[in-house]
């Protein structure tokens, strides 16, 4: 081989191996970029679909953290929790649970039946109810709960409405009675 | 004699006023010489009066130029004081103006110029109405307007004071000018800028000086304030030269304006003849790389060290470009009318109203486009075709006759249209022929052989086409039978004036128009990534739907004239190269050494340029002793012999260094407060932060994330130290929000602002037609059971959240939030209104299953605590979901042809 061949022959190997060079270089780059963190918006994305297959909780588990979660209130937050449970039984039309909430004594003064609560109720708290607590006292083991009753969904919430004394007897969690201050 | 007679009877008016201008004459002419010297002699002799009086008594004359000179101040000063408004103030105004645009021109500080002294001066006060001392926390030294109790002044003004004037404090850094510039910049475009050619080197320099093309423009518009850079035009993937591109604009007459307050950039292209302005929603999308405002308020807050802040806010390492190219592609679209229940009416829907309604088309006309495909052909063809035709064309019939020998002067003329012929046109046959019509075209006089006034009919019998008169919008009457004629349609509500002018913005859509497509092509020095690259394929077509606005005064269509419906632009896009689409989202990382090396100090280099941060600075503590004390300290530094603190100026300057009442040193980075027992505490830096993390908007979320990752990174803190309790366990109730279902999606920054609270009203409301639309599947937003179903309002009480979404909420937020308390919602009662429900009371619902369909009216949410007490802010528990921007700015059909 003469030595100009040899020459290009050099020369064209070269040129190869840098292009091999340059092959390699520009994967191992752009390897490299794709072990970087992906998403240019970090953890922004929220739960959209819980898998609505889910079996809801039982109505005794939900029981039993009924009672946790209330027990761990404090006693102005017992006291008005009761209060919201009686609500919401109205509201629900349970006005059975909502009558078994009522002191014996002030159930024989003022509804001796279940009719008398339940004709009572409808006609004094509205279908949907919203409660704003101005005060609450405690009187020995009897708390007296001063309240505004509104409707949640009324069209003015500064509407005037008359307070109401609403009186609950805690004798342990979850278990009490109440009275209230009847619009006659 | 007689003449002499006729003398003697002229009347003397004449005579009057040519005796009055001869007496003017008369008086010019009698100021003779001798007459002129006798004059001036008599001035004189006043005059040699005077001064002999004055020589007489010269105290006279002090009086009188005493009262001279005070005259004469009097009226320089009343000049200078009384009339500032008018000239002093306007003209040093405008020396202001002219020397601030000398300094944008150079600097390009387009953004800093924007920020007044009032807006400086209203955040002062809302930092102080926020429990920090501006001047203690190193804000900016401030005037106060006291109240009017006696020794107001001597009480610590920040707690009884209005401020009423800010400025800087301890050196020439105007930390909270700084601070909205940068947060503003967010909406600005950036510009070319003197200093900007000139820091790109030499080259730079060369194009300033010569006008040659040796850097890029959107190069030197990197060194401006404005986040939004737009580089290049693409067209059919070939891009210009670069520094061609601003003599593109003004051939190609491109404008990209940033409308600052809703968040949108326009641009509009003046090429086609009409300025129709192409609006995209800057909010969630490039605004996600700005720097809030909250975000430099929250580092200076936690830190306590302004300067850290300030150098944050102003070093060229964090001064981010969202680098923006635009793409020339053509543009049709289809209209589509939402009405203010949601429901859409078609393109094709709103073309047989107005066929029918004005062009007085029966169904069976239309249809005879419409099955073929072709009912958008023909609109175009008759809307073009429409022009003034005489009235007994409309009338022939099957059979009947035409006199066309009638004179045109004899006509009277309508709007109409050929039918015939747009069939003809369109469908290549025509059904509309009317048969046998008996056409008379000319009268020849009688031949030789006839009776010479006896004339000759002539005639003949054909097919003969269709003509329809259209209702006349001009014509009262006709507009009325338009009218009525709408009343029974699905466009019922709208005026003949707004069909009209939705035809034509049908004809509008069907002509191809240039519009420029702005796509993100990187992000560069961003405060928290690196350089952020995005990868874009090309498909044949794109769509978008587009809200319609226009500008137009004289447009029946504009927002408030549609009565809460809104026109939407289904746009197809199109290229002959193809049009770009995002592919993915872009890789990412951080943070990047910029950020850590401002937080721990040393050099760093990044692009090819080098930035030194100190990692020390001076440290406030909230009490204006340490604030002058750093005052001293900038002084005594700057070897400066006097400094002003607390509007005082104070000339003497101590050497901090030494022991002694005015010692102070910088100090490294942290947000930890010592108390005197040397405790530390990180419950000012999260008050601190809280500022950023209480700001209820994507972009602050996005930098408020990024942000904990930083301090995380950097070991001020743990993961543990910013868990919490997660509260957002519940669903948006509105299934197509963030979501895609068979019926297509909300976009969740579109839902977001049709959600709005009224005042005196309990809840949220979700307007309908933006937020939730006329029957939209509503779904529980957690395992509930139905309490009750009243009309349209369902009352749902949430139980313990399930194993199986308490796992997928974990798996979701991660390491952010504790574990999920699966009691959080239990016995929470949700009222929704506007549901046309689909379950019962007593009934048991799981997240996610559909519980109704949304009605037309606007839908309301309110939330109860398990005391029936009203839970003020539901976005606690539950607010739209964002999902990404996976989908691209657009939805792609195809790949490139």
């Amino acid at each position: 081989m003469s030595e100009k061949s040899k020459l290009i022959f050099i020369l064209i190997l070269i040129s190869i191996l840098i292009l091999i060079a340059i092959c390699l270089f520009v994967f191992i780059n752009n390897s490299d970029k794709t072990n970087n963190e992906s998403n240019a918006l970090g953890n922004t994305e929220l739960t959209e679909n819980i898998n609505t297959n889910y079996t809801t909780t039982s109505n005794e588990v939900d029981a039993q953290n009924r009672d946790k979660k209330v027990a761990s209130l404090n006693e102005k937050q017992r006291m008005q929790t009761y209060f919201g449970r009686y609500l919401s039984y109205i509201e629900s039309g349970n006005y059975e649970e909502a009558y078994n909430l009522l002191y014996d004594g002030f159930k024989q003064n003022y509804f001796p039946t279940l009719e008398d609560f339940e004709s009572y109720a409808q006609n004094n708290y509205p279908s949907n109810m919203v409660v704003e607590y101005t005060n609450i006292e405690r009187q020995g083991t009897i708390f007296i709960l001063t309240v505004k009753i509104r409707n949640a969904l009324s069209d003015n919430t500064q509407t005037d409405v008359k307070e109401q004394q609403i009186v609950v007897t805690e004798n342990n969690v979850n278990d009490f009675k109440l009275s209230f201050e009847v619009n006659t | 004699m007689a003449e002499n007679d006729n003398d003697n009877n002229v009347s003397t008016t004449g005579a009057d006023k040519e005796k009055r201008k001869q007496d003017k004459q008369t008086k010019n002419q009698n100021t003779n010489p001798a007459q002129k010297a006798q004059k001036a002699k008599k001035q004189m002799s006043i005059v040699k009066k005077f001064i002999k009086l004055i020589a007489t008594f010269p105290v006279i004359g002090y009086v009188l130029i005493a009262i001279l000179i005070f005259l004469l101040c009097w009226g320089v000063i009343g000049f200078f004081t009384t009339l500032p408004g008018t000239y002093i103030e306007s003209i040093k105004g405008f020396g202001q103006k002219v020397w601030q645009g000398l300094i944008q021109y150079y600097n390009d500080n387009m953004v800093t110029a924007t920020v007044t002294e009032k807006d400086q001066i209203a955040l002062a006060q809302k930092l102080q109405d926020m429990g920090y001392d501006i001047v203690g926390y190193g804000f900016a030294d401030a005037k106060y307007e006291y109240d009017d109790e006696e020794d107001a002044e001597s009480l610590d003004g920040f707690t009884n004071g209005k401020i009423t004037g800010i400025s800087t404090l301890a050196d020439n850094r105007n930390y909270l000018q700084a601070y909205i510039a940068k947060s503003e910049a967010t909406y600005f475009l950036a510009n070319w800028s003197v200093a900007g050619a000139l820091k790109s080197g030499p080259a730079g320099w060369l194009d300033w000086l010569f006008g040659t093309n040796f850097v890029d423009d959107s190069e030197i518009q990197e060194y401006s304030e404005g986040l939004i850079n737009i580089t290049t035009l693409s067209l059919n993937k070939e891009k210009y030269d670069p520094v061609e591109f601003r003599e593109l604009q003004t051939r190609m007459g491109i404008q990209v304006n940033i409308d600052r307050e809703n968040k949108i950039m326009k641009i509009v292209s003046f090429r086609t003849g009409g300025n129709t302005p192409y609006c995209f929603d800057l909010s969630n999308w490039t605004s996600l790389y700005g720097k809030p405002l909250e975000l430099f308020l929250s580092l200076h807050l936690g830190t306590m060290m302004p300067d850290l802040a300030y150098e944050f806010a102003t070093e060229e390492a964090f001064n981010t470009k969202v680098n923006i190219a635009l793409q020339e592609v053509q543009s049709t679209f289809k209209v589509i009318y939402r009405k203010e229940d949601g429901t859409e009416i078609t393109q094709e829907d709103i073309q047989r109203v107005y066929l029918s309604a004005i062009c007085n088309m029966s169904e069976t006309q239309i249809n005879n486009f419409a099955n073929e495909g072709k009912l958008d052909d023909a609109f175009e063809k008759i809307l073009s075709s429409i022009t003034d035709i005489r009235d007994d064309y409309f009338n022939i019939t099957d059979n009947g006759t035409i006199d066309l020998t009638i004179p045109s002067e004899n006509w009277t003329t309508f709007l109409g249209f050929d039918l015939t012929q747009v069939e003809e046109s369109i469908l290549g046959t025509a059904n509309s022929f009317l048969q046998n019509v008996k056409i008379i075209y000319s009268r020849e006089p009688a031949s030789d052989y006839l009776e010479s006034d006896k004339e000759v009919e002539l005639s003949k019998t054909e097919d003969f086409h269709k003509y329809i008169k259209i209702n006349d919008i001009e014509n009262s009457a006709e507009k009325q039978v338009i009218e009525s004629k709408l009343a029974n349609t699905i466009l019922s509500g709208i005026t003949a004036e707004q069909l009209e002018d939705l035809g034509q913005l049908i004809l509008d859509g069907m002509k191809e128009e240039n519009v420029y497509l702005p796509r993100i092509e990187s992000i560069t020095k961003h405060w928290f990534y690196n350089t952020i690259t995005y990868e874009y394929g090309t498909a044949g077509k794109a769509k978008k739907k587009i809200q319609f606005e226009t500008e137009d005064e004289e447009s029946t269509l504009k927002e408030e004239d549609l009565n809460g419906a809104s026109i939407i632009l289904d746009t197809t896009f199109t290229n002959a190269g193809g049009v770009f689409y995002q592919l993915a989202e872009p890789n990412v990382s951080g943070p990047n050494e910029a950020i850590k090396t401002l937080f721990k100090g040393g050099t760093v280099t990044i692009d090819g340029e080098t930035y030194t941060f100190p990692g020390e600075y001076y440290r406030y503590d909230g009490t204006r002793l340490t604030a002058m004390k750093i005052a001293n300290a900038k002084a005594y530094d700057e070897g400066k012999t006097s400094y002003t603190f607390q509007n005082k100026l104070i000339e003497e300057v101590h050497n901090p260094n030494e022991e002694g009442e005015w010692e102070i040193h910088k100090g490294p980075v942290t947000f930890a407060t010592e108390d005197a027992d040397g405790n530390k505490s990180y419950n000012d830096a999260f008050t601190a932060f809280a500022i950023l993390e209480n700001v209820h908007s994507l972009e602050a979320e996005t930098v408020y994330r990024l942000f904990k990752e930083l301090v995380i990174e950097l070991n001020y803190f743990t993961r543990e130290d910013f868990m919490k309790p997660l509260t957002q366990v519940l669903l948006w109730p509105v299934e197509r929000v963030g979501s895609d279902t068979e019926e297509g999606d909300i976009e969740v920054d579109e839902a977001t602002k049709g959600i709005y609270k009224e005042t005196n009203q309990y809840g949220l409301f979700l307007d309908n037609g933006v937020a939730v639309n006329n029957g939209d599947t509503i779904i529980a937003p957690g395992d509930a059971t139905v309490t009750s179903v009243n009309g349209d309002t369902i009352t749902l009480k949430f139980k313990t959240i399930s194993d199986g979404n308490a796992g997928a909420l974990q798996e979701k937020f991660g390491t952010d939030y504790f574990e999920v308390d699966r009691d959080i919602v239990l016995d929470m009662e949700m009222t929704i209104s506007g549901v046309n429900a689909s379950v019962s009371a007593g009934q048991s619902v799981s997240a996610g299953s559909s519980i109704g369909t949304a009605t037309s009216d606007d839908m309301r949410i309110i939330m109860y605590n398990i005391d029936k007490s009203i839970v003020e802010d539901i976005e606690t528990y539950m607010y739209p979901t964002y999902k990404g921007t996976s989908a691209g700015i657009f939805e792609t059909i195809g790949k490139g042809e």
